[in-house]
């Protein structure tokens, strides 16, 4: 393919999900900086690797290449940050299933900043599968391919995640209120 | 995952997905009935998942940086796929005319490259358009003979649909007519609150996209529309009303919708 023909199909295919790959950017560096710098990276990549992507969907794709070079810059810039072992710490989480109680109530009334703020709050293997999840709507084989673990710890993770979401301390306030609320 | 484990709560987040695969989901199915503790339960993840989108709304009307969308765009007048190319400083008018040109209107905007057919939002919109301002005959069957109407779409579309009650929201049915679609007809119900607003509820079932859970907003040539897939069903709220509003409403569709499936069959 003739380079000029080769970047206008890249643009076609690919520039139209520069958005998704910001908006995870965004919320797995929680930095509007760091996102530009994990998303100008990856689409260096994706240029790069634009013929492996074949007949595949662009955006899972694109956000496969944006994970990883999230997790890339993540190592050498937050390494801190990485050092969770989220699915050991899975195991010991059933005792915490929430049922439906002042906790759902706090999330339902939670202003969207605070919420936010909750997310962001997560640990970043919870919080990537939420937001591929509940901000790209990914399927969750999409998310398994993407992460790289099985459908099961997608579910696990999920699960997990929307959980800790509604005991986070940051909706503490908002939680006392609907405990002595209605309902 | 073989389909003798018991149901976890991994499965009962899998269902509020729509995700859970067909043998569990059966599982699933039958636990809800016996047990409205966890009907609730997945009414509250639904909800919790509603308000997460909400959250991450703000996000997805906020622009993209000038300066990324010229950095990501591919280099121009060199060879393609070896090494980096140098990042353009500048967010130039030339980019900008691409982006356009690519059909790519921004973020919040519907991607509308050939071929692509209407989105089922820019479909409900329309049909919300088409027939809320038709004043003699916004619907085919009249609410006065609402059970005729639920018979007639659901014989139609060959499965159940109901018409939520939005009296709380003070709405009240007009009535419900066939509409067209991309592939298989839809159903509209039409709702009018005291101030002769209407709002319509779209009801459709294609053979495509029928794995993907929603719960997303659009706004539509001043329609607002809210819209989510649901076994396999797309449902559309769309109305001139504000997006606060509108979401009100569409809980409670979603609510009453979940109610009525539910509900022991005769």
């Amino acid at each position: 393919m003739p380079d000029d023909e080769f970047r206008v199909r890249f643009e076609r295919v690919v520039m139209p999900h520069l958005d998704a790959a910001y908006n995870l950017a965004r919320w797995l560096t929680r930095d509007a900086h760091d996102a530009e710098d994990v998303v100008q990276e990856a689409m260096l990549r994706a240029y790069r690797y634009f013929r492996a992507l074949r007949g595949a969907s662009a955006r899972p794709w694109l956000l496969t290449i944006v994970r990883r070079s999230f997790y890339e810059w993540l190592t050498a810039n937050r390494p801190a940050e990485i050092d969770r072992n989220f699915d050991q710490d899975l195991l010991g989480s059933q005792a915490d299933r929430t049922t439906v109680g002042p906790e759902q109530v706090a999330l339902r009334r939670a202003e969207n900043a605070t919420l936010a703020e909750a997310i962001a709050a997560l640990p970043v293997g919870f919080r990537e599968v939420l937001i591929l999840r509940e901000l790209e709507e990914l399927s969750y084989k999409e998310i398994a391919h993407i992460v790289d673990i099985p459908i099961g710890t997608v579910m696990s993770r999920l699960a997990r995640a929307r959980g800790l979401l509604q005991k986070s301390p940051l909706l503490e306030s908002v939680r006392g209120s609907a405990a002595g609320g209605e309902r | 995952m073989s389909s003798n484990q018991p149901l976890s709560d991994d499965d009962v987040h899998a269902y509020a997905d729509g995700k859970l695969p067909e043998a569990r989901r059966a599982m699933l199915v039958a636990a809800l009935e016996r047990d409205p503790a966890l009907a609730a339960r997945v009414a509250a993840i639904r909800e919790q998942n509603v308000a997460l989108r909400d959250a991450f709304d703000p996000w997805l009307a906020e622009p993209l940086p000038r300066e990324l969308i010229a950095a990501a765009q591919p280099p121009r007048g060199r060879k393609a796929p070896r090494g980096r190319w140098a990042m353009p400083a500048l967010a130039s008018a030339a980019t900008l005319i691409i982006g356009v040109g690519l059909g790519w209107m921004g973020r919040g905007e519907v991607l509308h490259l050939d071929g692509t057919p209407t989105t089922f939002p820019r479909q409900a919109a329309l049909t919300h358009a088409l027939y809320a301002t038709d004043p003699n005959r916004p619907v085919e069957i009249w609410a006065n003979e609402e059970d005729r109407l639920v018979r007639w779409l659901s014989k139609r579309l060959n499965f159940p649909v109901h018409a939520p009650n939005l009296h709380a929201m003070g709405y009240e049915l007009v009535g419900g007519r066939l509409v067209a679609g991309n592939e298989k007809p839809g159903a509209l119900f039409m709702y009018e609150n005291a101030d002769k607003q209407r709002i319509s509820l779209l009801v459709r079932r294609d053979n495509e996209h029928t794995s993907e859970t929603a719960f997303r907003y659009a706004l539509e040539d001043g329609v607002g529309v809210f819209y989510w897939i649901d076994d396999a069903c797309g449902y559309a709220l769309s109305g001139r009303v504000d997006k606060a509003q509108l979401l009100a409403i569409a809980r409670v569709v979603y609510g009453e919708l979940a109610a009525a499936e539910a509900a022991p069959k005769p």
